[in-house]
């Protein structure tokens, strides 16, 4: 190999500090909680810092979240959910795919769009009235 | 007279510099993602340039060789929030980027340092994400931005090694740099 011809005993070490310091959130985030596989999971929509929407992922719908014009259509289908469509300049929201596990996130940097799984057993199903947002299938 | 000379042919080199990072900015953003899995990762091109900069200048200019670069090309492709991204990332990058070139050549090779920039970059930028949303929970998104700033620091370090012997063309220019820089 000739890359490891050039690495040097710092080169090693630089990657593995990095490694490992990339790993730390998380130890740090999800010692936590306790995660069973049967717990209810509810997706957290916030846009702006503000929560609008707490959805159960139980149930199979899609949602459309609209503020000022900046659209994100999220799906939830079989426990996970994802942004299906959204009219944002880099699409990366679109591209994260789908989440399903408790601590994921899914962001829309241009729209100020995220959405948190959090474990829902003793949360409440609300929504933000004033909010723009709309059942698109039942 | 002779000292505004090597003043006048170091702004030139920074201004070159410069140039070179903003165009290779630009035809990054005109690629294709090339780290599919994760969403937001880039190449990293102008970290050559910086690091190149950072081998063969006085750091005060890669200073402000960076903050030229970023606010050109806030001017030319983003906005006010792209630019806060970019700098906090380019910013920490350069610092820790300085730092590792301490060890430079005993301990480190130019692949080590550039890891630890694409690395830093990624991780100062998803930081500042993570400021704006509010949320801690993005920073789990990190292993993968450190992955493929590995894979990116790697390729930019060799892309660095290939380049410097080039600037030698430049001797007599580059002499009078490093003549500079023990001053400082």
């Amino acid at each position: 190999m000739q890359l490891l011809k050039y690495l040097k005993l710092g080169d090693y070490l630089i990657i593995a500090v990095v490694v490992i310091l990339s790993f730390l959130p998380f130890k740090l985030l999800k010692s936590g909680q306790t995660t069973s596989s049967d717990a209810t999971i509810i997706a957290v929509i916030r846009v702006n810092n503000k929560t609008v929407k707490k959805i159960n992922l139980d149930h199979d719908t899609i949602w459309r979240f609209n503020r000022n014009g900046e659209e994100n259509t999220v799906q939830v289908k079989n426990h996970q959910i994802r942004v299906i469509e959204a009219n944002c300049k880099d699409q990366l929201c679109v591209k994260q795919g789908w989440k399903d596990e408790v601590g994921q996130t899914i962001v829309c940097l241009p729209h100020k769009f995220l959405i948190e799984l959090r474990n829902g057993a003793n949360a409440k199903i609300s929504s933000h009235k004033k909010f723009d947002h709309t059942l698109v299938n039942p | 007279m002779i000292r505004t000379n090597k003043d006048l042919e170091r702004y030139i080199f920074v201004g070159i510099l410069c140039a070179q990072g903003i165009i290779l900015g630009l035809i990054e953003q005109s690629f294709p993602p090339i780290f599919a899995f994760a969403p937001g990762a880039k190449l990293g091109f102008t970290n050559v340039i910086t690091l190149l900069a950072l081998v063969i200048l006085p750091f005060k200019d890669c200073i402000l060789l960076t903050f030229l670069r970023l606010t050109t090309t806030a001017l030319i492709s983003g906005g006010v929030s792209t630019f806060i991204y970019a700098a906090t990332g380019a910013f920490l990058s350069l610092f820790l980027m300085k730092l590792a070139l301490l060890a430079y050549p005993r301990l480190v090779s130019l692949i080590g340092v550039s890891i630890l920039g694409g690395v830093s970059h990624n991780f100062g930028q998803l930081l500042v994400a993570s400021l704006i949303a509010q949320s801690k929970y993005v920073m789990l998104y990190l292993p993968l931005l450190t992955f493929s700033g590995i894979v990116a620091g790697i390729l930019v370090g060799f892309g660095v090694k290939y380049l410097l012997p080039y600037t030698q063309a430049i001797t007599h220019v580059q002499k009078g740099l490093l003549k500079n820089r023990k001053g400082i």
